[in-house]
């Protein structure tokens, strides 16, 4: 095999993995807007990674972080509503990352990589990042699994029951900050939320408990990025399209499923 | 006679929002054996008062005292488990609590939902759902009931084995019960004491006490009439007419 499809596999299994287990929360919580914000602050990670000389990994998660505390913030001030909010991040986020990337001398820079992601980038510093990023939340969701599903199950009644500490959106925001962070460069700042959502949203046609959601979800987004991966290269087709397609396709096979399931 | 003692006592709580009272100068005491119910109009404050006894908001001002041995079950008002998630009554019920196996089929076996233990909880019934609540909060073992309109969405079958249930729990578990319920019949005739709230207590006292005070005949004239045309005749039954 060559290295560098060697590595774009290593580096999607590592996505996979997150994508579909943090994925169930995102659609739990109906926040894919939300990670649709993130995701389009990207741009602007990437474009403030390469100005402070950080890395691009440095500016994403900096820039997820901080993108993540101000929308939590403004939403417990209760001015405007959550969607209002998340609209007018994301598109604020999109449009300053191209305009500081044209500012920086983006001339030779490839928007339509950092968009639609690309597989011929990943090096192997980026696959400690992923696989990094895959112990820190596969470690948090473990260890907050419990908390953060009767969280998502009824805010109220876990708030009532003492789950009332602000570090819990936050711990959540987090974690879509970081998977967002790794998986740009796979699947592309536009495409990101497709992989965090679909996969549990083909889940969710078969499993009967949460645990369930979470492996099938992995198994789903796994399957999507391989086959993805292989088309890719294959013939020649950019990544992240190529990955959702597929993902589209099992999501439509699910439903007959979901249909069948629910008339017999 | 020496009285019970004391699990949670509110002294003169305020609490403003955006310059009105929402609870105004509001003080009283539940006790070890108590089953008060919390009637008023819709706005009175009722949801804020018990926010602030669960210590999930904070009054502007008063004094809070909570027994050291106190242990609060609830039952929010609101209760519409996320649809997009795949789980069962059994794993809800264990979830984020540490709970002897016997303990919850004892509990379930009380509250009657031991064959729903399997089912899945998008699927349940209004009147199915409250029951599985009432037994997450008695997984707590607690000493104190605070239930915000548990018979809201039942019909009125369904509203009768509640309250009878919730009874039966008053009686057999010796826990303490506050209650807000809209249904004046019920509140009547089991409570040990009716607390009228329209952001200030209007009145306190026993039921009989209560029916004769004129504050409360103000707030709840029409809702009177129709209590006492019913209340002579009472059914544990639905008629369609």
């Amino acid at each position: 095999m060559e290295d560098f499809i060697f590595r774009a596999v290593l580096a999607s299994v590592g996505i996979s993995i997150i994508a579909g287990s943090l994925g169930c929360f995102v659609i739990w919580k109906r926040m894919s807007y939300f990670s649709e914000s993130i995701s389009h602050s990207a741009l602007l990670g990437v474009a403030l990674g390469i100005v402070s000389g950080l890395g691009i990994h440095f500016g994403l998660i900096l820039v997820g972080v901080v993108f993540s505390v101000l929308i939590v913030v403004l939403q417990q001030q209760k001015f405007l509503s959550n969607d209002a909010i998340l609209g007018i991040f994301s598109h604020i986020a999109l449009s300053l990352g191209i305009v500081v990337l044209a500012i920086i001398g983006g001339v030779n820079r490839d928007y339509f990589s950092l968009l639609f992601g690309d597989i011929l980038s990943i090096t192997n510093y980026d696959i400690v990042w992923v696989y990094s990023m895959l112990i820190i939340i596969a470690t948090l969701l473990l260890f907050f699994w419990q908390r953060l599903l009767l969280l998502a199950l009824d805010e109220e009644l876990a708030k009532a029951e003492g789950l009332k500490h602000i570090f819990y959106p936050l711990l959540f925001m987090f974690m879509i900050a970081f998977a967002v962070s790794v998986s740009v460069q796979i699947v592309g700042v536009l495409l990101i939320t497709s992989l965090l959502i679909i996969p549990p949203a083909i889940a969710k046609a078969f499993a009967r408990t949460p645990t369930q959601m979470v492996f099938q979800s992995i198994f789903a987004a796994l399957l999507a990025v391989i086959v993805g991966l292989s088309s890719s290269v294959l013939y020649d087709l950019a990544t992240g399209p190529a990955i959702v397609i597929t993902l589209g396709i099992l999501f439509v096979f699910s439903q007959f499923f979901n249909f069948n399931l629910k008339h017999h | 006679m020496p009285t019970a003692p004391a699990l949670i006592s509110v002294e003169h709580i305020n609490l403003k929002h955006q310059n009105q009272y929402t609870l105004e100068k509001v003080s009283f005491e539940l006790k070890q054996g108590d089953f008060i119910t919390l009637i008023g109009p819709n706005g009175a404050g009722k949801s804020s008062l018990i926010k602030i006894l669960l210590g999930l908001i904070k009054a502007d001002s008063g004094s809070i005292w909570r027994a050291n041995n106190l242990r609060i079950g609830y039952t929010p008002q609101h209760f519409s488990p996320n649809p997009f998630i795949p789980i069962s009554v059994f794993d809800f019920l264990n979830l984020n609590q540490k709970v002897g196996v016997h303990f919850l089929e004892q509990t379930s076996a009380l509250t009657g939902i031991e064959g729903l233990l399997n089912a899945q909880l998008k699927n349940l019934s209004g009147g199915e759902l409250q029951r599985v609540l009432l037994t997450r909060a008695l997984l707590h073992r607690p000493n104190v009931l605070i239930l915000d309109e548990p018979a809201q969405n039942l019909d009125v079958n369904g509203q009768m084995q509640l309250y009878q249930l919730i009874q039966y729990i008053h009686k057999q578990q010796n826990c303490a019960v506050l209650m807000v319920s809209h249904d004046l019949h019920r509140v009547m005739r089991e409570s040990t004491k009716v607390l009228c709230l329209y952001h200030h207590i209007c009145c306190m006292g026993k039921p009989e006490s209560i029916l004769k005070d004129a504050q409360f005949n103000d707030l709840f004239a029409a809702q009177m009439d129709d209590l006492m045309a019913t209340y002579k005749h009472h059914h544990n039954h639905y008629h369609k007419n």
